[in-house]
């Protein structure tokens, strides 16, 4: 993975986020991670619901619960992306995207494991920021996020860059100001809007 | 399985507890890794996350949906909760939340009680990762903190657990995989 290929995205990322992540009505930046870091949880929350599934045998096909994590694992990476690039230091990372792990270092691995780590991460985060830590490096947990995302996708034989641009793509078409509902035109809404 | 299996109106929450590990027990086997049950935790915090923030920014439903949805997410929070502590042999700590409901509407408020959970249900999940950190007192911030979301909402916490408890005691998983209930 070229360096300004994840530089590339990242930007892109950012911007979309400034329009669509971030809550106007806050000229105060602690909100506004507040609001990103519930973000990473509701999406590390489906990641853990679908592995769960997985495990029990419940709520669908293997194919489409591994559908389901690879989709949030991307989501939950554009709001990472996105919460990094608040910081000025941020921008040239997380180095790690998209660097491939070999196999023979996933052996013994579990996904679920590493699904509760991204939380582990997540909370981390949250409780310094629940706590108004002012000399905190605000940026560490969300690195640990990637890291753990990455092996989380080794597992699922994807890449953690795939997943995001994958998840960014679709993240992009929704319009929640047109489509409140959904994000997306369906036929009541259609109707409605008529 | 028989509607009357399992004790659907348990008197309190520790009768509760008992009871729900039974259906555990019935529905997963006696063999469950309490991992599962800090993962369901992680669930539904998401979700909590999620209705919390779609409530503020008034998409994917109308308020009335979403609060059902938070309140859902409440209740399952707690039903995973003593299933873990049940696979770990301890007992649910008292729930106090005969305090009068501080009900608000005010975003930051609420959304300060919601972030208090994510930090404290991945302070449940850390004490599993360390040893040091009190289990009980973990859980006791987040029944605290779920105490809190419940009083600016105007709800009660231990209701909303018997109510969650009524609805789930209902499924079977070994019978209907996909969604516990016949199709």
């Amino acid at each position: 993975m070229k360096p300004e290929t994840v530089r590339s995205l990242q930007d892109e990322i950012h911007e979309w986020g400034l329009i669509n992540l971030s809550d106007n009505d806050y000229d105060n930046s602690y909100e506004n991670k507040k609001l990103s870091i519930m973000g990473m949880c509701e999406h590390a929350g489906e990641i853990c619901a679908s592995e769960l599934s997985l495990e029990l045998g419940i709520r669908g096909s293997a194919q489409d619960l591994n559908a389901k994590i690879i989709t949030a694992i991307g989501c939950l990476g554009v709001y990472v992306i996105n919460y990094i690039s608040q910081f000025p230091q941020g921008l040239d990372g997380p180095p790690s995207l998209g660097r491939p792990i070999p196999k023979s270092d996933l052996i013994g691995t579990s996904a679920s494991y590493y699904a509760m780590a991204v939380f582990r991460s997540i909370g981390d985060g949250a409780s310094d920021l629940d706590h108004e830590s002012q000399c905190w490096d605000y940026t560490y947990f969300a690195y640990d996020i990637i890291r753990n995302l990455n092996v989380l996708c080794a597992i699922k034989n994807v890449t953690l860059y795939g997943a995001i641009k994958e998840s960014f793509e679709l993240m992009k078409r929704l319009d929640y100001i047109a489509y409140p509902k959904t994000g997306l035109p369906d036929d009541s809404e259609a109707k409605n809007g008529q | 399985m028989s509607e009357n299996r399992f004790n659907l109106k348990p008197d309190n929450i520790q009768d509760l507890q008992k009871t729900l590990y039974e259906w555990q027990n019935y529905n997963f086997g006696t063999n469950q890794d309490t991992e599962r049950a800090l993962m369901g935790i992680c669930e539904e915090v998401g979700e909590l996350c999620h209705a919390q923030l779609k409530l503020e920014q008034g998409i994917r439903g109308n308020p009335e949906e979403l609060n059902a949805a938070a309140r859902d997410a409440v209740g399952d929070i707690g039903i995973y909760m003593l299933n873990y502590l049940s696979g770990l042999g301890l007992s649910i700590p008292s729930i106090d939340d005969s305090s009068s409901p501080d009900k608000s509407e005010d975003e930051y408020e609420i959304r300060k009680a919601v972030f208090t959970v994510v930090s404290a249900s991945a302070l449940v999940v850390n004490v599993r990762a360390c040893d040091s950190i009190d289990t009980i007192s973990a859980i006791r911030r987040l029944i605290d903190s779920l105490n809190r979301v419940c009083q600016l909402k105007g709800w009660s916490f231990s209701e909303i657990l018997m109510e969650t408890w009524a609805q789930v005691g209902r499924r079977d998983w070994i019978a209907y995989p996909k969604t516990g209930f016949p199709q």
